[in-house]
């Protein structure tokens, strides 16, 4: 528990906590007020569809998940923050037992990722809700809040343990941020939007299996949708986010044991 | 009675050997100065004694276990490795209370640190704001958080001015009288000489002497006989 506590406070000490926070929730809700918007008056062009469809209206909301980018960049600062300062030597001369930490700062990230991701999607779901209720016929099905916080709260763990797991490996932070950034918010999106197949074995691609939310759009208009008919049910995408975890919470433990601290 | 010891320590960094087959011992209850020129391979040998960095061969021991396999660390052992350990960004009470939350070690006892380093009046202020000196004892401030009774410091007096110079050699015999074991690196002589009760010296990562001030110095001054014994082994 002590471990737990010095790490909680170096989480919640600096003031980059809550710009991460607030970034989550910028990204949220710019992903999903505008998309309420948009998809209404592209409703022409859609194929017939329109927000009379309650799949499409479940897309809208789904785009409130978005803050994880912040969580990814908030992981790595958990862990990048001690090296570029070099309080790893203070941490490790307090806990030599550096697995220890590396457990503690695990746990914090985690919990860390779901706050943030909790609380972001919730405002962007408000964000979209408001967004979208001048259309009265924009209805959808209740489980799609419940299946949106329950992606929010798997997605915020794995990648904030992913994050403190690439910040291990990569120790210059701004390089990993960086890198990290480009992955999640191009590569990953394009992988995810024109080869779903490969995609959906993609964090990306398994947090938009953990939402459910089923389009079928013609690939031109795929910009604008969340479609999961091609992707892994929720219960396996849950599971295989939960590997993605275990695999990167491994590799970083090992790589922190075997450094030595500069 | 050995408190530290150093025995056949060896750390190479791909081909380059930082310390090689360092063996030596370090007597409890007095101050130990750990000298060499720069690039010696002090700051190594003590990252390899608080478990910072990993031996090639060879071990670094406190009171007979590694750093690492001590019960609780901070209450045996205070430490200092460099100023910049710390969140530039929050305040040295905030800094000092993350690393006494890890050990178990109240907050308020923090503020009694501060207070022992004179650094009370600026217990609110960013780090980046702190002068070098301040910096150094804040890290001091870290080095006696758990109480411990034996102290390893790397190059305290670096970059300090005179006065926080006198500052440091009062405060570190003022340790010493309570009973504290010191080890401290420099290679600061002249003010070595002032203060430290033992000598060990290392060139180029290996043992050059290790005795009392008086039986390393003879009638000269440290720096002397420093420089002949550097010379006689490069």
């Amino acid at each position: 528990m002590n471990l737990i506590k010095s790490e909680f406070r170096k989480l919640v000490y600096p003031r980059s906590f809550y710009g991460y926070l607030a970034g989550a929730v910028f990204i949220a809700l710019i992903s999903s007020i505008p998309a309420a918007f948009s998809v209404n008056s592209l409703k022409s062009r859609l194929d017939g569809t329109s927000l009379m469809d309650p799949q499409l209206v479940a897309g809208i909301y789904g785009k409130a998940i978005s803050g994880y980018l912040f969580v990814m960049i908030l992981g790595i600062a958990i862990i990048g923050n001690e090296y570029q300062n070099g309080q790893a030597i203070s941490t490790f001369l307090a806990t030599p037992k550096r697995i220890k930490v590396l457990y503690a700062k695990l746990v914090i990230a985690a919990g860390a990722g779901v706050f943030l991701m909790v609380v972001s999607t919730l405002l962007g779901f408000i964000g979209a809700y408001f967004g979208l209720h001048h259309y009265p016929h924009a209805k959808t099905s209740p489980t799609v809040f419940l299946n949106l916080m329950i992606a929010a709260i798997v997605s915020g763990a794995v990648i904030a343990v992913m994050g403190v797991s690439i910040g291990a490996l990569i120790r210059n932070m701004k390089i990993a941020q960086a890198g990290s950034i480009i992955w999640l918010s191009i590569v990953e999106k394009l992988i995810v939007v024109f080869w779903a197949s490969g995609g959906k074995y993609l964090p990306s691609g398994l947090i938009l299996g953990m939402m459910n939310i089923n389009i079928n759009l013609k690939s031109t208009q795929k910009l604008f949708s969340i479609s999961t008919s091609d992707y892994f049910q929720p219960a396996v995408c849950i599971v295989l986010l939960l590997v993605y975890a275990a695999i990167f919470a491994a590799v970083g433990s090992w790589v922190s044991l075997r450094r030595d601290i500069d | 009675m050995a408190i530290i010891e150093f025995k056949g320590l060896t750390k190479a960094y791909k081909d380059v050997i930082a310390v090689k087959d360092l063996t030596a011992s370090i007597e409890a209850g007095r101050i130990t100065g750990f000298l060499g020129p720069n690039g010696a391979g002090k700051s190594t040998a003590l990252r390899c004694l608080l478990s910072l960095a990993t031996p090639t061969s060879g071990s670094a021991l406190i009171r007979g276990a590694g750093y690492a396999e001590l019960e609780n660390p901070m209450k045996e052992v205070g430490a200092v490795i460099e100023s910049g350990g710390f969140n530039q960004s929050l305040s040295g009470l905030k800094n000092l209370k993350i690393i006494a939350a890890s050990a178990g070690i109240p907050d308020h006892r923090a503020l009694e640190v501060l207070e022992l380093v004179d650094l009370m009046d600026a217990r609110n202020k960013r780090v980046k704001q702190y002068s070098l000196g301040m910096k150094q004892r804040l890290s001091l401030a870290t080095a006696l958080l758990g109480e411990p009774e034996i102290l390893i410091l790397d190059e305290p007096a670096n970059g300090l001015d005179p006065i926080g110079i006198a500052w440091l050699r009062e405060f570190l015999k003022k340790l010493a009288r309570n009973g504290h074991s010191i080890l401290i690196s420099s290679h600061q002589l002249a003010e070595m000489q002032n203060t430290v009760d033992d000598v060990l010296i290392i060139h180029k990562g290996r043992l050059i002497t290790q005795g009392t001030m008086s039986d390393v110095v003879g009638t000269g001054t440290l720096e002397e006989a420093f420089i002949r014994l550097v010379e006689a082994t490069s």
